[in-house]
């Protein structure tokens, strides 16, 4: 019996191989359907009212859903499915369509994230075959490509547009494998990259304030924009990735706490490209790094108080990145070297990292946009800059805080009342109270209580020993330690000083402050402590110049019309809380026409200690040449403070307008800011000191800083070898300053008595011809 | 009058610097080099240079005939020189209601040195015996043992304008007659000062 069964299968087999002979030319003319299977279809697209995600009880709804032809009623595609050695091929070409969602909605709120649309020509080759990574079970994806091109996507909020215009993008998947894996609260899909090409094209990003549609019930497409807006074609500029990725992306159920969606990227990068496209260029030639996370990224949707929310955790991510040949503006310029960043976000405590969504922007603005609960602790962290072969790390970042942040499109009502603007209760732009909105898309900051520190820079080696010279920096703001409560809102519109970039007006307000001058790896270093600092910036723009012909372009960040007020309560001496204090330190600044510019490349060659443009001139006149190579970095700051005309208000003698700069130091206060004897440097400006043209004041106060790494001369300072040179050369942190000015004056120097009130000490100060170089290299101390 | 705005003015900056900056020049003790914590420090080593090679204001003309000067030009050379010389920067401070300027002209120099070093240090012993009971914070300068002067100058003048004018140049090149200035002296120093010991930087109640 048993013996009978076993011949069956032999039997099933022997039967189709009867009719597996070679067939003759003419039979295989006569055979049809040899090209797998074809299908087309046509039609008008399909619609939902309603498509919503549900999880431990709280939904998510998509509003009015359709997936439309792009124009017409009519839209095609075609796809072949045929088997290909062993590979099961799938080819899809569609006609241009359009998705929809009318309104993205939490169940139980008013509000809502707003709605979008998006423009798309879909492609894909997919070639499947058996066996994943494993080679047993699981799917293979080799040589598949997935294109989406033509893709125009239109986010409206309040009835304003952002259009990200221009987009394709393209993956050509090689050796990547689909496999159900073990993880998550059970099992979960693993997608294995193996060499994933991603291209990716952003041609330009633009917002459309105009509210509503043209013409009433007919949006815009990517073929009929809507015109109407003065500003509608400008943009912030284009973007194009070249990525190379590899490792794999796990999606897993259960979310932080119940339901939920968890992925585990484990991705690396190699040898990729980034650029973002102004009139000059920002562009990483070689970008490679790793991002990864244990324990993953949940997706959770979660209710409080206040509604529900959607959550993003993340106890783990590290992003590990080194962005090589880097060059910044001109896209002859010198490269920067490259710049690495090692940041490792952990969860400690009370110290989380998370992201909780909600529907509403700002109160202000409507009932729709995003509003995000923000938490973050960064941990263990470095940003390491790399120049002609020698490195430098700033090391032991670490960063912690929370707060809010809003993101809506906003409009002002300084061109008149029109629809969803808001003026605010102090309606006047140039008032640092202003609270109405501005033109563009906003960020709104509410609370963010955060703080930052570096341990110090390590020069040469990841692990050589830990030293200052981020002291160095402190012209930028870029403090060695910062704690700070931050308020307020960044307004952007696309298209910079020239052509493309960003134009931004802002209200930053930073209370409970404290920032290091220097510090130790103890904490007991030179602080401002309980500082605010109230900045206010009316157009502004950010761009990537090209620069004119001989000059090296940049990012130029322009700061428009500025004014700001810094006060701290003490500058103490080592404790940032107990230290002993030099008292209270006030600066008013009014500026207009300032700018901050960065480029690549740095000092080259200079002269140290004395004359000379060339080795033999410098040594001749008894200074030491120094070659800090091609690469590097240069920042350039201009500051041009205008002269307050008449003084509107005073305090005991003192001007206190908000536009003035001033300069106040106080001590021996017996009660508060005010109580004691004030030094007051009042009412400085610079000029262009033109006695044809008094008036002219274009050329400021200008900072030029290039920062290297490289070799210099040190010698031991203590012990039994002091005074000898250290051999070699070691490697320091090298900024080449420069200081120039045609003239600053100041209207006078005040003595106030808290009682008596001001006495006039000088009539006038005024210094002229400036140009004050300091050449210095930051070492560890020997 | 203007007197004794100079009396007042330098006794209040004899008053005040105290008050900054209290400078403790003594070399350093063994124990007090082991009461220092903080190793977070920073030693630089390069130079410092005031205007050395002219300012931004003025460029420097092809003679030393002021007349034929432009709006923007200006040569320091010393009177009777043959060739005219870029210029300092300059600082000018009038002490009186509508009255003259104290002028500090032509200021220039390079100052180069190795081994200025910048920490933070707790002092809580040390300095014979006055350390504990001193028990603060300081900034501490440590100073390099040699700093080299080039071509370092200025000239201490008087004006009646804050400004430098052109006065024998015309109206149309920025010229002003009516501007006076006389120097009073001028000095220059070549060569090296040797620097030792450390500067203590803190604040005093």
């Amino acid at each position: 019996m048993h013996r009978n069964l076993l011949l069956v299968p032999l039997l099933c087999f022997s039967l189709p191989s009867l009719a597996m002979q070679a067939l003759d030319d003419d039979s295989l003319a006569s055979v049809n359907g040899q090209s797998g299977i074809s299908m087309e279809i046509s039609g008008g697209g399909w619609s939902a009212g309603n498509v919503s995600y549900s999880e431990d009880g709280k939904t998510v709804a998509l509003k009015d859903v359709s997936n439309r032809p792009a124009s017409g009623s009519t839209a095609t595609s075609t796809t072949k499915i045929d088997v290909v050695g062993n590979q099961m091929v799938v080819e899809h070409k569609a006609s241009p369509q359009q998705l929809a969602v009318n309104n993205i909605e939490m169940a139980g709120s008013s509000k809502s994230f707003g709605s979008f649309r998006a423009f798309y020509t879909l492609g894909a080759t997919l070639k499947v075959k058996g066996g994943g990574a494993s080679g047993v079970s699981g799917i293979g994806l080799d040589d598949s490509k997935l294109s989406l091109t033509d893709v125009t996507f239109y986010y409206r909020d309040n009835g304003f547009d952002l259009i990200v215009n221009g987009m394709s993008f393209d993956a050509y998947l090689n050796a990547a494998y689909v496999d159900i894996v073990s993880g998550g609260s059970g099992k979960e899909i693993k997608l294995d990259l193996g060499n994933l090409r991603l291209v990716a094209n952003i041609g330009g990003i633009s917002l459309d304030l105009a509210h509503s549609d043209a013409v009433s019930g007919v949006p815009a497409t990517p073929g009929s924009p809507d015109t109407r807006d003065p500003n509608y074609s400008k943009s912030f500029g284009s973007l194009n990735l070249d990525l190379r990725l590899g490792g794999s992306l796990s999606i897993g159920s259960g979310g932080a706490s119940g339901q939920g969606i968890r992925i585990r990227p484990n991705l690396t990068i190699s040898n990729s490209l980034f650029q973002y496209q102004d009139e000059g260029v920002l562009r990483a030639e070689n970008f490679s790094g790793v991002l990864s996370s244990t324990n993953g990224l949940t997706f959770d949707l979660e209710s409080d108080g206040v509604g529900t929310y959607a959550q993003v955790k993340f106890p783990d991510l590290r992003l590990n990145a080194t962005l090589g040949g880097l060059i910044i503006g001109n896209a002859s310029n010198q490269k920067l070297g490259s710049l690495g960043i090692d940041l490792n976000f952990l969860d400690d405590g009370a110290k989380q990292n998370w992201l909780k969504l909600r529907p509403g922007g700002d109160p202000n603005s409507g009932l729709k946009g995003v509003t995000a609960d923000v938490s973050w602790n960064m941990v263990n962290s470095s940003v390491s800059l790399t120049d002609n072969g020698n490195s430098m790390w700033f090391s032991g970042l670490r960063t912690n805080g929370t707060g809010q942040i809003t993101l809506d499109l906003t409009k002002s009502c300084a061109a008149g009342a029109s629809t969803s603007c808001y003026a605010g209760t102090q309606s006047d732009m140039s008032k640092g109270n202003y609270n109405g909105h501005f033109d563009g898309l906003r960020l709104g900051l509410n609370n963010v209580k955060g703080s930052y520190s570096f341990d110090g820079l390590r020069v040469g080696t990841a692990n050589a020993p830990l030293q200052g010279g981020t002291e160095l920096l402190v012209l930028m703001e870029i403090f060695p330690a910062y704690d700070f409560t931050l308020n307020g809102q960044l307004t952007i519109q696309p298209g910079g000083n020239v052509g493309s970039g960003v134009r931004y007006n802002a209200d930053f307000y930073v209370t409970e402050a404290r920032a290091a001058i220097t510090v130790d790896e103890n904490g007991r270093g030179l602080w401002l402590s309980g500082t605010s600092y109230d900045m206010h910036f009316r157009d502004g723009t950010l761009d990537i110049a090209s620069g004119a012909a001989g000059e090296k372009g940049g990012v130029e960040l322009r700061k428009g019309t500025y004014w700001s007020k810094l006060d701290v309560s003490d500058v103490r001496w080592g404790d940032r809380a107990t230290g002993t204090s030099l008292g209270r330190i006030m600066l008013k600044r009014f500026e207009q026409g300032s700018s901050l510019a960065l480029s690549s490349g740095g000092a080259g060659a200079l002269c140290v200690g004395a004359s000379g443009g060339t080795a033999s001139a410098c040594g001749a006149a008894g200074g030491r040449w120094e070659d800090r190579g091609n690469e590097g970095v240069s920042v350039k700051l201009k500051s041009v403070f205008v002269r307050d005309t008449a003084v509107d208000t005073a305090v005991n003698g003192v001007a206190t307008d908000e536009k003035r700069n001033q300069v106040l130091w106080e001590t021996n206060r017996s009660g508060g800011n005010g109580t004691g004897a004030q030094l007051v440097i009042d009412n400085f400006s610079t000029s262009d000191g033109d006695p044809n043209n008094p008036n002219a004041n274009t050329y400021g106060v200008n900072a030029d800083l290039n920062l290297d790494v490289a070799p210099t001369k040190v010698k031991v300072k203590s012990g039994a070898n002091a005074g000898t040179n250290v051999t070699p050369d070691p490697l320091g942190f090298a900024v080449n300053g420069r200081i120039t000015f045609k003239e600053v004056n100041v209207d006078r120097l005040q003595n106030v008595h808290p009682t008596g009130g001001a006495v006039t000490a000088m009539y006038g100060i005024k210094a002229q011809n400036a140009d004050i170089r300091a050449n210095l290299t930051a070492t560890p101390i020997n | 009058m203007t007197f004794r705005r100079i009396e007042w003015l330098f006794l209040w900056l004899a008053l005040l610097l105290p008050a900054l900056a209290h400078s403790e020049l003594q070399p350093m003790a063994d124990d007090a080099l082991s009461a220092t914590s903080g190793q977070g420090g920073v030693y630089l080593s390069g130079d410092f240079s005031i205007n050395k090679s002219g300012g931004v204001l003025w460029t420097t003309p092809t003679s030393n005939v002021a007349s034929t000067w432009t709006a923007n030009q200006r040569s320091c050379a010393t009177l009777g020189a043959s060739s005219p010389e870029d210029c300092g920067m300059r600082i000018a401070i009038r002490a009186e209601a509508a009255g003259g300027w104290y002028v500090l002209d032509n200021m220039k120099g390079i100052f180069s040195f190795d081994g200025l070093t910048l920490r933070t240090r707790f002092i809580d012993s040390g300095f014979n015996g006055d350390g504990s009971s001193f028990n603060q914070d300081t900034l501490e300068f440590g100073l390099p043992n040699e700093m080299k002067f080039q071509d370092a100058r200025f000239t201490f003048a008087v004006a009646n304008q804050g400004g430098w004018r052109n006065k024998a140049g015309t109206a149309a090149n920025g010229g002003d007659a009516t501007y006076q200035q006389t120097n009073i002296f001028s000095a220059k120093v070549d060569g090296s000062i040797r620097m030792q010991g450390n500067v203590l930087v803190f604040p005093k109640n």
